[in-house]
């Protein structure tokens, strides 16, 4: 059947419709936080394990004193 | 008469009540629908979706894809100092001196850092060798530390494909196989750059200790070892004199870029321009002749040049030779021959002759051995006393002659290798095809590649293992005599890569589960303790002197050496190149990218040419009459064939060279240099042949035929037809350069002020007067030699992001200085101007008055400021700007190239965290480095003093190598900036238009015959 038909037919009361909209907005929220790698390219190169990169001093470096 | 009792109306159809017109006002609003206004209305073809739901659907979207612009990435935790280090202010940066190793001149430098991350590079003041200054390479060699490509752990290649193997298990396996191949008396070859680390070669001779059958080879893709095979011929010292450019009166270079290319360029300019600076009173000028065939930096800021076909110039050595004995028939032969000006060679004969003892003759390196003799005996007959006695450049380890790397090839191609180690080198790109390199490395069992990223070599090996950076290294240079300068990391390595040398250290030992980070430090300390600490004398104890020494990045000692240059005439015949009736095919070093290791950073990439003005290419630079003579124009594509091999590359139309003559840039043309590198340019190293008959960077048995196609050469200063009357000389006409000759100079100093006259210019508002600071600048353009090492500078202290070629091509780039280059008279002979541009931060600013948002405006201190985050991007002040400096954010030029490499994690280390990263649709430009002048003014406020304007070193003004740029507040009194403001050749561009610029230009003095100023 055509979902506008079903949609048009399946009319939601106001209740219903606020628990469904809801829902669909938490589950976008939560895939938002995890996103599938297939998705975006961007987001692979977001989530590489290169991201944290940590920066320590070298302990036998000597600094300089510029005025 | 009340309002109520007129009647009002609005045509005469009202006034006469016309029928019609009654008919439609009452009909106008109907409460039905007219008849028939549904008819043809089919209703079937409607959406199905009703309002409501097309309102829900839509509301439902907008709620999910508000969820999913949240910036999701975590950022991790910012935690303060549990127990703050002393010596740490956070908020101030630091300081550490190390060796720069972007090239063999290891020059010192000092390293800012911020939260531990090195942010900018600049030279260390007290190196006697740079003295503060460094190149454009050295200066963005900050982006390679940070750059994404870098290889984060060890590689091992398996059916194919290279997959992650850790340190000990890699250096497990290679020990294993080092001691396999001695067993079997293979040798174990390792192959590095220039060794300029008297603990490398040190670490060397004790690896050969241990392998007995190693042996190493260091090379240089350009080098100078025909000048130095020559000197030994000539003086019999290893090695070459140390030159004192201040000392010398008349400068011969005979194809020699020895201001940008040459030896240590960073140190002849600046002696070089000791000696044209218009602030001494009473000072003398120099003067530089430049005879060659292409057209360099060094050509370009000659008194006197002279174009002749590059194969020619030995014949010009010799003939000047006969020249200095009173015999001027080969002289007078080759003017003939070459249609030589003249006047400029009688000119530099009789100078030459008048100067003995303070002229000095010099050649390009590419030249070969006998073009050099030729050379040392000018200097021998002109007594030249400009050696230094004080330093002498010998080598730590000589560059490897081309026969045993020929006789290397030939062993690993028979089996008799076990093992190659390539020492953070690259062969397999810059061999020579001749070797056959690559296959060679087929046959050998072990290839083990240290390198910071991949390359066409490593891609051919067994292990890959990832080197430190320049600046997380250790080690120890000397550059010459008397000279030992120290390297020390300022920072931890960022991933899991080690020095090579420690690396080497651990397979030394044999125990690889035992590495530490600082064993190469114990290494060199206790190397320096043996034979530094002993030789210089030092007053104090080891320790104490370590650490001086690597506070200071250098220590000079005095060292004896046999001072004396006495000529032999070994080698000295008769000119063994003459020139050929083909073309002659120069193959020259670049201006930034080295040997090509540095062709995947975008700044490098990015910085203009100083000639051509082009980017992010290669290409094939020929005269106009010889770009006639072969049918082709510019970007058209040519086949050059040289020695049996052709290359083909575009064409670039490049004003005074010599005709037949062919230059082109090597380092160019990757396959694996990562994603900014790969594919920029042509390879020419395809060129160079291992039994050259010239020379390997000269070929002049050359054939030019116009290809199919055409290539987009990019460049960031448009070409106008400067034949054309409407543009020829237009920088003198509009009196945006200023010119003088030397001699009018001295006879009447004022003569630029007389030349300018008084010009009446009025304000319609009152000036503001500056009681506090008044920021200014002044640019000597007789020390300016167009270099680019400012707009590099300026390039990485305020975070200008690459916006690649194509960007380019549209006029986007975003540097905010640039160096204009302009040419004047004929094409084929122009004489060339420089002239560094940026904001003028103008007291009447055009660009202020037509900000619809007050983005732009002028502080109290002289500054014409931007403010980004009231900018919306009208471009109105843009298109105002009499000086056209400002660039504009088209894009997020970082998200935008290259698909967001700029955008990656460790890249945004990288930014100086004083200066805003700009954002798209925002306008920017120079600021005077404002984050400067802010710090200068937060230390005289914590200080309690007044801001001390000569504290103030802008970027640009720091990294300029003969220190044309000053910087300074006009309210000081004596202040140097006062000094050149109010200079008698101080000009400002475009000054009849009255925007009142707060950059003067100090105007340049030519050291020519007054008869022949242009």
């Amino acid at each position: 059947m055509n979902i506008l038909d079903y949609l048009k037919e399946k009319k939601l009361d106001r209740k219903h419709f606020i628990y469904v909209t809801g829902a669909a907005a938490l589950g976008g929220f939560l895939l938002a936080k995890f996103p599938i790698k297939f998705l975006s390219k961007r987001a692979e190169n977001i989530y590489s394990s290169n991201r944290k990169i940590q920066v320590r001093e070298n302990p036998d470096s000597v600094k300089r004193i510029k005025a | 008469m009340s309002d109520k009792d007129i009647n009002y109306w609005r045509g005469f159809n009202e006034l006469n009540s016309d029928p019609d017109f009654l008919k439609a006002k009452r009909d106008e609003f109907k409460d039905e629908l007219p008849e028939g206004f549904a008819d043809g209305l089919d209703t079937s073809k409607s959406s199905a979706v009703s309002r409501r739901t097309f309102l829900a659907l839509m509301a439902s979207s907008a709620a999910l894809a508000a969820t999913g612009c949240s910036d999701y990435r975590e950022k991790g935790a910012i935690i303060p100092y549990n127990k703050k280090p002393e010596e740490i202010t956070i908020g101030n940066p630091n300081f550490y001196a190390s060796t720069c190793t972007a090239c063999a001149n290891a020059c010192g430098i000092l390293i800012k850092t911020r939260e531990g991350r090195p942010i900018k590079i600049d030279g260390n003041p007290e190196h006697p060798v740079n003295k503060g200054k460094i190149c454009a390479t050295g200066q963005a060699n900050i982006m390679n530390l940070y750059d994404p490509i870098r290889l984060k752990e060890p590689m091992l290649k398996g059916s194919g494909s290279f997959s992650s193997v850790n340190w000990l298990d890699a250096d497990t396996k290679i020990i294993d196989e080092l001691k396999k191949a001695v067993a079997a008396g293979k040798e174990i070859a390792v192959i590095s750059h220039t060794v300029t680390s008297p603990t490398a070669k040190l670490l060397f001779e004790d690896f050969a200790k241990k392998y007995t059958t190693a042996k190493f080879y260091s090379y240089e893709l350009t080098n100078d070892i025909n000048k130095v095979n020559a000197f030994k011929k000539s003086f019999g010292k290893d090695g070459l004199p140390v030159i004192k450019w201040n000392e010398a009166k008349v400068i011969l270079s005979l194809e020699s870029d020895f201001l940008a290319k040459d030896g240590n360029f960073v140190e002849a300019q600046r002696l070089y321009t000791e000696s044209r600076d218009v602030m001494k009173k009473n000072g003398e000028f120099n003067k530089l002749y430049v005879v060659e065939g292409g057209f360099s930096l060094t050509g370009a800021n000659s008194d006197y040049r002279i174009k002749l076909r590059t194969d020619a110039i030995e014949e010009f050595a010799y003939a000047l030779i006969s020249a200095l004995g009173e015999n001027n028939s080969g002289i007078d032969e080759l003017i003939k021959k070459y249609n030589l000006k003249r006047e400029a060679v009688k000119s530099l004969v009789e100078d030459l002759k008048a100067n003995k003892g303070e002229a000095f003759v010099t050649a390009g390196a590419k030249f070969p051995e006998s073009t050099h003799i030729a050379v040392n005996k000018l200097n021998d007959l002109l007594a030249t006393k400009v050696y230094s006695k004080e330093n002498f450049a010998s080598p730590v380890m000589p560059l490897t002659a081309k026969a045993d790397i020929d006789a290397l090839v030939g062993r690993m191609n028979a089996g008799g290798v076990g093992a190659v180690v390539h020492f953070d080198t690259n062969p397999v790109y810059h061999f020579s095809p001749d070797y056959k390199y690559a296959d060679a490395l087929k046959k050998v069992g072990l290839v083990v590649t240290f390198a910071e990223a991949h390359n066409e070599t490593s891609e051919l090996s067994n292990y890959v293992l990832p080197v430190n950076h320049n600046f997380e290294s250790w080690g120890d240079h000397k550059p010459r005599t008397g000279v030992m300068s120290t390297q020390q990391p300022v920072i931890a390595p960022i991933y899991k890569t080690r020095q090579k040398e420690a690396a080497m250290l651990n397979w030394l030992a044999e125990k690889p589960e035992a590495y530490a980070e600082n064993i190469y430090m114990n290494y060199i300390k206790a190397n320096w303790e043996k034979s530094v600490y002993s030789v210089v004398s030092a007053k104090v104890d080891f320790k104490t002197f370590w650490t001086g020494a690597i506070h200071d990045g250098v220590i000079a000692f005095n060292e004896k050496f046999d001072d004396t240059f006495t000529f032999r005439p070994e080698g000295f015949n008769a000119p063994a190149l003459k020139a050929s009736t083909a073309a002659v095919l120069q193959l020259n070093r670049p201006n930034y990218l080295t040997d090509g290791r540095f062709a995947n950073n975008g700044w490098l990439q990015e910085l203009p040419n100083p000639i051509t003005k082009s980017v992010w290419d290669n290409y094939a630079s020929v005269s106009p009459t010889y770009a006639e003579q072969l049918g082709v124009k510019a970007n058209d594509m040519v086949e050059i064939t040289a020695g049996g091999k052709t290359v083909a590359a575009p064409v670039f139309v490049q004003p005074g060279m010599a005709d037949g003559v062919v230059a082109i840039d090597l380092g160019f043309g990757r396959t694996n240099a990562g994603p900014i590198g790969n594919g920029v340019g042509v390879n020419t190293i395809n060129f160079i042949s291992k039994n050259a008959t010239v020379s390997e960077w000269l070929y002049n048995d050359v054939k030019i035929a116009k290809a199919a196609g055409t290539y987009e050469v990019v460049s960031t200063q448009e070409h106008f037809p400067i034949d054309n009357e409407r543009y020829n000389d237009i920088h003198l006409k509009r009196e945006i350069i200023r010119e003088g000759v030397f001699e009018e100079y001295k006879e009447n100093p004022k003569f630029l002020k007389e030349e300018i006259g008084k010009v009446e210019l009025f304000n319609i508002v009152p000036s503001y007067e500056f009681t506090t600071n008044k920021w200014a600048m002044s640019i000597d353009l007789n020390k300016c030699t167009g270099c680019n090492y400012c707009v590099a500078a300026c390039n990485v202290e305020n975070n200008i992001p690459v916006v690649g070629k194509e960007q380019v091509g549209k006029n986007r780039e975003m540097m905010w200085m640039r160096i204009d280059r302009y040419y004047g008279g004929h094409s084929d002979d122009p004489r060339v101007s420089f002239q560094p541009m940026l904001c003028q931060h103008c007291d009447n600013a055009p660009c202020e008055n037509v900000c619809p948002v007050a983005a732009t405006n002028h502080s109290p201190d002289g500054l014409n400021q931007m403010a980004y985050n009231r900018c919306v991007g009208t471009r109105y002040c843009s298109n105002n700007c009499p000086y056209k400096v400002r660039r504009f954010n088209y894009f997020n030029f970082r998200d935008n190239l290259a698909d967001a490499y700029y955008e990656k994690d460790s890249l945004s280390l990288m930014h100086n965290p004083e200066v805003t990263v700009r954002s798209r649709g925002v306008m920017e430009k120079c600021t005077f480095c404002v984050q400067r002048i802010m710090d200068e003014r937060q230390h005289a406020t914590e200080e309690k003093r007044d801001l001390n304007g000569d504290n103030v070193k802008t970027a640009c003004q720091e990294a300029c190598p003969t220190s044309a740029i000053v910087f300074g507040d006009l309210t000081k009194k004596d202040s140097d900036i006062l000094k050149h403001r109010d200079h008698e050749l101080g000009y400002h561009v475009l000054e009849e238009i009255n925007v009142r610029p707060n950059v003067t230009y100090i105007a340049k003095l030519r050291n020519i015959k007054p008869e022949k100023k242009a």
